[in-house]
């Protein structure tokens, strides 16, 4: 038996606070004593506006590059997926929130298959598919995943899944699933394991991963750490990620009141930085987002950049950026709220200098 | 032992406290939050130049802005449907100070809303041990709906949009019809 099992106190939070993590917040790219501004290491392009109608408003967003064009929207707050042209143009839109087909309770995240099929992930069990155009009844599919984090499509028939098998928090997180015969085919990456402050890995831990060529970079939200491995699950070993001013969580753990006092957690909360995702850019360098929160502003959050190549030193640390909303590892492209926007569909389209 | 002094001092005390007494505004009685009550005069902001009909009220404390509830899905539901025509009001019930987390939260999950901050005790003043947080539509200066109402039992659950529907309807009949309907007191 696992002891570290989720409490059912705490793990609804856990979803929450991922949840929370989604919503705009504007940045400041000259504010927060990072180490340059935001132009010089970004070249700003276009700037793009995603499309919305009365039916449409994008609120808790998550973003997937679509490898057809355009953008893939999994809106957790709407229970909505959407599909977007590249100028931010509404292909198609899909969902609602509930428990009914088609139907969400909490859409974590929608990815492209290889088919063309569109696969999007409800934060517990259920995947739903959509036909390439979103217009036939959707499909689908009782999973054995709880509290799912993040999709990466790896082949025709795997798909990489960040949760948790039967809520164990130490568990492994990541799964190769074959999405054909709906069977996990191997688990690994098990970062909460020994972390020092259980209460946090419980409310806080999640686990975000990205695929370039045959490697997979894996970071947990609690740690300073890159780990990669093979396209089969086997570790290539881990990195520090070299930040500067991230705020690690301290051993100690909360008291119980703070834990149960909304404001008493959020104090807490804001007290320590998360590491929010990782992304991949075509030559092989590593984009980091981490996170702070302003628990005065109901949970609003502070985003800041980290880039760096393998084994090499940072390349840049921004504090207080604006949200970075999607990176095409194909181009380049790294798409971020427009600055001084407080909506998530007004974007700037940026590359790296240098 | 002088015992003249503390004699004077209790009746000083006694008259400075009945002067005090008389100088407050006599207490407001208890206003119930309960459907069939009138609404607050307060919850009519200045900004509202004409009256509106049918308005969402959500009574909320800094920590509900701070923890896992998802009501603003239906209110953006409501606003996607009436537009400014039924506009939400957010009662805070908390410091002032701490006003910044309501306004965070509504900003974040892009909501249109004015917030009234109302200190805890300033509330249970007003309006006695009333259900926190609560959702209430108000339908022509009354409390039509509260979400602290228990449904009978079997009721299927009804979207907030679908109820503001409703008493916009409700609303518009009463005001298409004759004026004796006022008089019998019907709403």
């Amino acid at each position: 038996m696992d002891t570290h099992a989720i409490s059912a106190k705490e793990r609804p939070f856990a979803r929450c606070l991922l949840l929370l993590c989604l919503l705009s917040a504007c940045g400041r790219a000259e504010a927060g004593g990072a180490d340059a501004g935001f132009d010089d290491v970004f070249n700003r392009g276009a700037t793009l506006r995603l499309a919305e109608t009365p039916e449409v408003i994008n609120v808790g967003i998550e973003v997937a590059p679509d490898p057809r064009g355009g953008f893939l929207v999994a809106d957790a707050l709407e229970g909505q997926v959407r599909s977007y042209a590249a100028d931010g143009a509404l292909r198609w839109h899909a969902g609602r929130k509930g428990a009914g087909p088609g139907e969400f309770r909490s859409v974590v995240r929608a990815v492209r298959l290889r088919s063309g099929q569109v696969l999007a992930t409800d934060w517990n069990d259920r995947f739903t598919l959509y036909d390439s155009a979103g217009s036939a009844p959707p499909a689908t599919v009782q999973t054995p995943f709880k509290h799912v984090e993040d999709l990466e499509v790896v082949d025709d028939s795997t798909v990489l899944v960040s949760a948790l098998l039967e809520l164990k928090t130490h568990g492994p997180r990541l799964h190769l699933w074959n999405l054909r015969r709906n069977r996990v085919a191997h688990s690994f990456f098990a970062p909460s394991r020994g972390t020092p402050n259980e209460t946090a890995a419980h409310m806080a831990g999640w686990v975000k991963a990205a695929l370039r060529g045959d490697t997979i970079a894996a970071v947990f939200s609690l740690a300073d750490t890159v780990h990669f491995f093979t396209l089969d699950g086997l570790r290539l070993g881990a990195e520090p990620i070299p930040f500067r001013h991230f705020r690690p969580v301290a051993p100690k753990m909360p008291s119980g009141a703070a834990v149960a006092s909304p404001v008493e957690r959020a104090r807490w909360l804001a007290s320590f930085d998360l590491v929010n995702n990782v992304s991949w850019l075509p030559d092989g360098r590593l984009v980091f987002t981490y996170q702070s929160m302003v628990a005065e502003q109901g949970l609003t959050r502070r985003w800041h950049l980290l880039g760096m190549r393998r084994g090499g030193p940072a390349l840049f640390e921004l504090r207080d950026v604006p949200r970075l909303m999607a990176v095409d590892d194909v181009r380049g492209a790294l798409y971020f709220m427009t600055p001084g926007s407080e909506t998530p569909n007004q974007w700037t389209v940026a590359t790296l200098r240098g | 032992m002088d015992r003249r002094h503390p004699a004077r001092l209790s009746a000083a005390l006694l008259l400075a406290l009945m002067a005090a007494a008389c100088g407050r505004a006599p207490a407001r009685p208890v206003a119930s939050l309960a459907a069939g009550k009138p609404a607050p005069a307060e919850w009519t902001p200045v900004e509202w130049r004409r009256p509106v009909p049918v308005y969402v009220v959500w009574l909320v404390r800094t920590a509900d802005c701070l923890s896992c509830q998802f009501a603003d899905y239906e209110f953006r539901r409501v606003a996607a449907r009436f537009g400014p025509e039924v506009p939400l009001l957010t009662v805070h019930v908390g410091r002032p100070a701490a006003a910044t987390v309501p306004q965070g939260f509504l900003r974040s999950r892009r909501l249109q809303s004015r917030v009234q901050t109302i200190s805890p005790a300033e509330f249970a003043r007003r309006h006695g041990d009333a259900t926190l947080p609560a959702i209430l539509l108000v339908r022509d200066g009354v409390i039509a709906w509260t979400s602290s109402a228990r449904p009978p039992k079997g009721t299927p659950p009804v979207r907030l949009d679908t109820l503001v529907a409703m008493h916009r309807q409700l609303s518009a009949a009463r005001a298409r019809a004759p004026a004796t309907d006022d008089a019998a007191g019907r709403t």
